[in-house]
């Protein structure tokens, strides 16, 4: 793509921004060849993620699981800097080495603090190279780990006191952190950190056809191996299951006819694919193979329900108004049912 | 092709771009008449005007003054092309002709309303928008954002877009003279023969109008005078008044005059005052907003958001930032990602919160013709002027009656406070009288000309007032259903079905009961309302038939640890609804209701007052049978340890209603013997609040009371004498008969 590519981009970039673009979005990058899609949404957020990383601001994907924000930030890392090989996992026992530096405690008492001593993050290595670092999780580290990355946010450089020097950054350094706004225990950004960031909101994705296609696409390429046969009949019940998460996510049905109560739980794609692994294994290991609603009703439920004051509330108004009445989901309706 | 004399600007209505270029180009040709597509009946009032003493926004009215409803806005921006060429002319002394079809005949032949502020006003052309096409043509999604890109972003200079726009027309247009619509081709020969008359008059004459008609304006003199005329053929005049009324930015947004409204009025205001400076500033201005707002935003930030809209358009192959990079720019750098924030920034900036300004005019508002002709159909004219207030009894039986109502109702919601009702509403339900109280203050001249700038007619401009005001945001349910009772009664028919929409979204996302039992009562007198008047009630029957189950099963648990100040409001409001409900006469849903009741009665978490009110409500029902009752207030005042909320509860229990003392002896004895148990010290604590209980009583039932007291005490007392003998029993002290005494006075 770099050689059809005649616009240049900003210094270090491997492709233009609007190649990244392609090469996100997919497209023809000329008359005979054609560039794979490899993420399904708008135009508009892709544009402005990647005006973003031209910029001096780091980049900050949030969204609820399964918006693909990993996936675009590996995306957009490879299209940028050719590779994705820069990553802090974020958690809550991450320390500040991990974003900074780290010593190799061998040579630092053999030789005292040198070049050799030292360990670069992949963040510090990102500044050396003026590629894309990243860091996954952001919000879960603790709140005085997340600020060291301040001063290499606005300054482009990292001191390093003991060996009286610092690194600057190359042209073309940025960072892009992922977080997710509706998880417990997380540790805000501060303000002082918050202001170095665009932050970018991952939509849910926007129509059912689209949410069953990633449903379907994640239980038949499992990077764990574990895959799923996925026949018509599993369609069929993916399409049921997205569109009750759909409806009571959005407070409405599909046909917009009825106005429904809002649990309090996230109901996020990466939800139903879980309740739709779930369901699956149920279906192989202890019924016939073929899922039925028996399998899933249990695992949309629990899914529902998580504040027991109000939800369960909801869920059986939701089962009454608009699940009872739909043509061809006795089946579902009846099998919610027994349960409650 | 366009013959010597005139020169045509085809120009985008409301563009700030073909403001500008427009502006160019008059500099530039110095013509010596001007004529612009507005409508030639509103001459004598732009000939009559200073441009420069109006404050834009603001919009022409014309209406015919025999059919004030029957009127049309044209809105002029300090942006439009329209504004600028007649502050030229008027700046340069040459003088300005309107030259589109007159009113008279356009819309009178099509006998349509005006229609209110959320219609879209009707589109002239049935076709399909020839814009829409070229806008897809060019790879846009809407002709918006063509017309952005096309006009607004690209700064060409006016000697070349012009020409541009004339043969991109032609292009679309290969027969200028053919028209889809009768009624454009009707403009359209009115305009060219406007155009003849002018030629005559003056050597350079130069012509604004709306970019799609410039190629059959430029065939002024390839038809004859002729033809024109016979297009023109079977229009009939009719006389018209224009009137300038002040206009908002956030009006334009729906209704520009043509067609589809404008998305950013604000914004074309800094397009087309500051040019090629008007990102920055723009974004400097929206970062100060935020600061005012009580957000984080540097200054820095200003800076990033201006590189980051750079960097967009040049993504997209624009030359410059336009609007959809300004907004992107926004959320992401100056909002950090929050939509909230940035909805506040898009009505503050993009819309503009800009109201216009007119000075005072010869022509009288339509509004003001209106109300004194509604007035005089009333008969409520003898009433107009006159300082003194009268009362007037209202019988909404007949049809005269029923019409003064509507107008007084109609005056309530315009802010025109010419009545006041007397009764509380709900006690006037039952029959069909209202009693208004009518005082003329000279105030009320000036609310009528404010009022005047939502409509022509009292219930057009009453609706639109109340679309303008609740079309967007959450609203208590509360205050809609109030609004939609009122509206109900001000006969505002065609908002009726909006409120509903607004209600049933209102009950399904509102999780809090005790909106609920706020805006209940309302709704059902509002479902009341309308069945007596012969209205459709399924709308309001849905809304009420889902809302009180809710309410039913959610109430008890909702007003658990309601604080005492609280209560009084939330018993007002439980009464309220206890009256109410039985009005529907629907079986089910009062006894879910009931069971609601005796579930707060039970509930020892709920303010005694409250356990009062329901006590009270579940014995007027006949569910709590007077011995129950007695149990129940023996169990309450046994509790000798807390004798203020048993004063509380009894307060609640009374509420209005000293008759059931008098009625049940049995419950007079409980209480009687619940005071004159009390120690002293406690009895002066009560005694405020019991003080209270009885404040509503009147002369003559205090007086009931207090002999009912002393019988009983007398019976007590002899009572007493027996038991004395006998050695036990008590006595009430003299000086507690006293305290009583005061309780009552």
């Amino acid at each position: 793509m770099s050689e059809a590519d005649e616009k240049s981009g900003p210094p270090n970039w491997s492709l233009s921004p609007k190649a990244v673009r392609l090469f996100i979005l997919g497209g023809s990058l000329d008359k005979k060849r054609q560039i794979r899609p490899k993420y399904f949404g708008s135009q508009r957020l892709i544009e402005m993620v990647i005006a973003t990383l031209a910029t001096d601001r780091a980049l900050m994907l949030m969204g609820v699981p399964g918006t693909a924000k990993t996936w675009l930030s590996e995306l957009l890392s490879a299209a940028i800097s050719g590779h994705s090989r820069y990553l802090v996992q974020g958690t809550s026992g991450v320390h500040e080495e991990a974003l900074t530096y780290g010593w190799d405690y061998a040579q630092l008492i053999a030789k005292g603090p040198s070049e050799e001593a030292l360990i670069p993050s992949p963040v510090m290595r990102a500044m050396q190279d003026g590629a894309i670092a990243r860091v996954e999780e952001m919000t879960r580290m603790p709140s005085d780990v997340q600020d060291a990355l301040i001063t290499v946010l606005s300054e482009k450089s990292l001191p390093i006191p003991e060996l009286n020097r610092e690194v600057q950054a190359r042209q073309g350094f940025n960072l892009i952190a992922t977080a997710n706004d509706r998880d417990t225990g997380v540790h805000e950004l501060s303000s002082a950190l918050r202001r170095r960031f665009n932050i970018i909101r991952m939509p849910l994705p926007e129509d059912r056809d689209q949410e069953v296609e990633i449903v379907r696409h994640r239980l038949t390429e499992h990077p764990s191996g574990f895959e799923f046969d996925v026949n018509q009949d599993t369609i069929k019940e993916i399409e049921r299951l997205v569109t009750v998460f759909r409806e009571l996510r959005s407070g409405q049905t599909e046909d917009g006819k009825t106005q429904l109560r809002t649990p309090s739980s996230t109901l996020s794609t990466a939800e139903a694919i879980s309740v739709m692994r779930g369901g699956l294994s149920l279906a192989m290991h202890f019924g016939k193979g073929e899922i039925r609603a028996e399998d899933l009703a249990a695992g949309i439920r629990s899914a529902v329900v998580r504040d027991p004051s109000d939800d369960p509330g909801i869920w059986e108004e939701y089962l009454e108004s608009v699940l009872s009445n739909r043509k061809g989901w006795e089946d579902l309706y009846e099998a919610c049912k027994s349960l409650q | 092709m366009s013959h010597a004399q005139l020169h045509i600007f085809g120009i985008r209505h409301h563009g700030p771009g073909s403001a500008r270029r427009l502006e160019e180009a008059l500099l530039e040709l110095e013509p010596e008449l001007l004529c612009i597509e507005s409508p030639k009946h509103a001459q004598d009032l732009i000939d009559s005007m200073d441009p420069g003493q109006l404050s834009p926004p603001v919009a022409v009215l014309s209406y015919p003054p025999k059919h004030p409803d029957k009127g049309s806005f044209l809105p002029l921006a300090s942006f439009s092309p329209e504004y600028i060429a007649w502050q030229y002319a008027h700046a340069r002394g040459i003088p300005m002709r309107c030259i589109d079809l007159p009113f008279q005949i356009s819309r009178a032949e099509e006998q349509h309303q005006l229609p209110l502020f959320t219609e879209q006003q009707a589109v002239d052309r049935n076709e399909p928008d020839p814009f829409d096409q070229l806008a897809e043509l060019a790879g846009f999604s809407e002709t918006e954002t063509w017309w952005d890109n096309f006009l607004e972003r690209e700064q060409m200079p006016a000697g070349q877009v012009f020409p541009l726009i004339s043969s991109l027309m032609h292009s679309m247009r290969p027969d200028p003279l053919e028209n889809k619509s009768r009624l454009e081709e009707k403009r359209e020969a009115h305009m060219r023969l406007e155009l003849r008359e002018a030629c005559k008059e003056a050597g350079k004459v130069a012509v604004v109008c709306g970019a799609w008609h410039v190629p059959a304006l430029e065939q002024t003199f390839d038809c004859t005078i002729k033809e024109d005329r016979e297009r023109l053929k079977g229009s009939r005049k009719q006389k018209v008044q224009s009137v300038f009324i002040p206009w908002t930015y956030e009006r334009l947004t729906r209704w520009s005059g043509y067609g589809a409204g404008i998305s950013s009025p604000s914004w074309y205001e800094y397009l087309y005052k500051q040019g090629d400076d008007a990102l920055v500033n723009w974004l400097a201005d929206a970062a100060q907003f935020l600061r005012s707002e009580g957000y984080d935003c540097s200054p820095a930030s200003v800076v990033e958001a201006v590189r980051f809209a750079r960097m967009l358009a040049g993504m997209r192959d624009f030359k410059r930032a336009g609007l959809k990079e300004l907004e992107d720019a926004t959320l992401t750098v100056l909002c950090e990602g929050k939509q909230s924030r940035f909805d506040s920034v898009y009505a503050a900036l993009i819309v503009g919160d800009a109201v216009g300004d007119v000075p005072e005019q010869e022509t009288e508002v339509p509004l003001r013709k209106d109300f004194n002709q509604r007035a005089k159909q009333a008969g409520l004219s003898r009433y107009i002027g006159k300082r003194e207030s009268k009362e007037r009894t209202l019988d909404l039986r007949k049809e005269k009656h029923l019409f003064a109502s509507h107008l007084l109702h109609q005056c309530a919601l315009l802010g025109i406070e010419w009545g006041r009702r007397l009764e509380a509403p709900e006690r006037a339900l039952g029959s069909f009288h209202e009693r208004w109280q009518l005082d003329w203050d000279p105030a009320i001249e000036l609310n009528i000309i404010s009022a005047g700038t939502y409509g022509s007619t009292l219930p057009q401009a009453a609706s639109n007032r109340i679309l303008e005001e609740y079309r967007s945001g959450k609203i208590a349910l509360k205050v809609l259903a109030s609004i939609l009772h009122r509206s109900l009664q001000a006969d505002l028919n065609r908002i009726i079905p909006f409120l509903g929409r607004k209600l049933q979204s209102a009950v399904a996302a509102d999780q809090d009961v005790l909106e609920i039992l706020a805006g209940l009562s309302e709704l059902i007198y509002a479902r009341r309302y309308s069945s007596v008047r012969g209205f459709d009630t399924d709308m309001l029957d849905e809304v009420i038939d889902y809302a009180t189950p809710r309410l039913a099963t959610g109430l008890a648990d909702a007003l658990r640890g309601t604080d005492e100040e609280e209560a009084r409001d939330t018993g007002r409001q439980i009464t309220a609804l206890g009256h109410a409900l039985p009005l529907l006469g629907k079986e089910s849903l009062a006894g879910e209701w009931l069971l609601a009741l005796e579930r707060i009665l039970e509930t020892r978490q709920i303010p005694a007052y409250l356990r009062g009110v329901a006590a009270h409500l579940l014995f007027q029902e006949e569910r709590l049978s007077p011995q129950d009752l007695a149990r129940t207030l023996a169990f309450i005042f046994a509790r000798k340890e807390h004798p203020e909320e048993s004063a509380r509860w009894l307060e609640g229990f009374l509420r209005e209603n000293a008759t059931l003392l008098r009625m049940h002896p049995q419950l007079f004895r409980i209480i009687d013997r619940w005071i004159k148990q009390m120690p002293q010290e406690q009895f002066t604590d009560v005694l405020p609040l019991l003080r209270r209980t009885f404040s509503f009583l009147n002369g003559r039932e205090r007086e009931l009371l207090m002999e009912r007291i002393k019988t009983g005490h007398q019976t007590e007392a002899t009572k007493g004498k027996e038991e004395a003998k006998t050695g036990s029993g008590s006595s009430i002290p003299e000086e507690y008969l006293e305290l009583i005494d005061q309780i009552l006075k």
